[in-house]
């Protein structure tokens, strides 16, 4: 008898968690529906900036923007972003195990600084002695813009004064609700490839100084960059944790029918031993 | 009018926060840093820094359309039209 009691507690324990989940894939769908929201009506502009930016440095051939500087790379600003949040499957796992990975990697030849964003970055970080210029968490989803504004100012000013070499940002980029993919861009110095110069038919008439419309261009940059870098690391935490609230739902549903399967199985064969039991003595007393 | 420029441009208002207009376009005003452009088909190669004001533009269905910005930059190009327009908007 104590089997089947225990066994029916089981079977209550996993209809508890499942509500849990349930309750937390709904919150993450509707989570992921306003990311995405917010993904795909900004996505014109952050595919047309660079684009702008690059087709214009090409005319201007502008190789002596300070942006568009390589140098060794000696000192290196890496920024590693994840979730504030757990239960969101292997999300950031997978980008730490990278960073740990690309950080190792760059250590060799490199002074690094790091700026976590997210609480499970800014943890990571405490594991190692790598020196943080600054760390963000608890609530980055609603700071995006402002996050960008201020590393996009200060991004400006140790690039431009040589302090650093270059800029890296690790994230997890927004492709489809199944897998994030684990993504490393280089923010500054810019890519920006020189050398194949557009020749217009017409050469384009500059209203004002040239370099008056990069610069104007360019003190946005950053800041639409690490907002974009953002925005899509929010929409695929929120779809890899609807996916993994998902599937956890879908694990419980599984469990508890193995379990009523055999709490079944166990009632039955407790009612057949009784009804022996009953059938033994009959039979004896007669 | 050269005869092989077409009669309209591809004009793309982008912001930051959304796609404000993609339209085809037969005439376009624009505020320049130092008062407003006019920009017809055919218009040479042009980059310009914009100021605060309205776009005003007349699409290929004779419809006039216009959008308040509050700064940013045009490229123009043979048949297409590139703003990126500054809002006054916080998100």
């Amino acid at each position: 008898m104590s089997a089947i009691i225990d066994l029916r507690r089981r079977i209550q324990s996993v209809r508890n968690s499942q509500q849990i989940t349930q309750a937390m894939k709904t919150v993450a769908t509707s989570g992921y529906r306003r990311a995405q929201r917010q993904v795909v009506a900004r996505r014109p502009f952050w595919h047309t900036f660079p684009e702008l930016v690059i087709s214009l440095t090409r005319e201007l051939n502008l190789a002596e923007h300070p942006y568009l500087q390589v140098r060794p790379e000696k000192r290196l600003l890496v920024v590693v972003i994840t979730s504030d949040k757990g239960l969101c499957g292997a999300f950031n796992s997978n980008l730490l195990n990278m960073a740990a990975g690309f950080l190792g990697e760059k250590e060799k030849n490199s002074q690094i600084t790091i700026i976590p964003i997210g609480k499970k970055a800014v943890n990571f970080s405490r594991n190692f002695s790598w020196p943080v210029a600054a760390s963000y968490s608890d609530g980055v989803e609603k700071k995006i813009t402002a996050i960008s504004q201020s590393l996009g100012q200060y991004f400006d000013y140790e690039f431009t004064r040589q302090n650093i070499d270059a800029i890296y940002l690790l994230y997890n980029e927004f492709r489809s609700v199944v897998a994030p993919r684990l993504t490393v861009t280089r923010l500054l110095p810019l890519a920006a490839d020189l050398s194949g110069r557009q020749v217009e038919r017409l050469e384009p008439i500059w209203e004002q100084e040239a370099s008056t419309i990069i610069n104007y261009l360019l003190k946005f940059y950053l800041k639409i960059q690490l907002e974009h870098v953002l925005f899509e690391s929010q929409a695929a935490e929120q779809a890899a944790r609807m996916m993994a609230m998902e599937n956890a739902s879908r694990n419980a549903e599984e469990i508890i029918s193995d379990l009523v399967l055999l709490l079944n199985k166990m009632r039955q064969a407790a009612i057949t031993k009784e009804l022996l039991e009953i059938q033994t003595t009959v039979e004896a007393l007669q | 009018m050269s005869p092989e420029s077409s009669a309209f441009f591809e004009l793309k208002v982008i912001a930051p926060t959304r796609l404000l207009t993609e339209a085809r376009v037969t005439e376009l005003q624009v505020p320049g840093l130092d008062g407003y452009l006019g920009i017809w088909p055919g218009h040479r190669p042009l980059n310009a820094c914009l100021g605060q004001g309205e776009i005003i533009f007349r699409t290929t269905d004779n419809r006039e359309e216009r959008v308040m910005i509050k700064g940013g930059v045009i490229k123009v190009e043979t048949s297409k039209i590139i703003i990126m327009a500054d809002l006054d908007e916080n998100d």
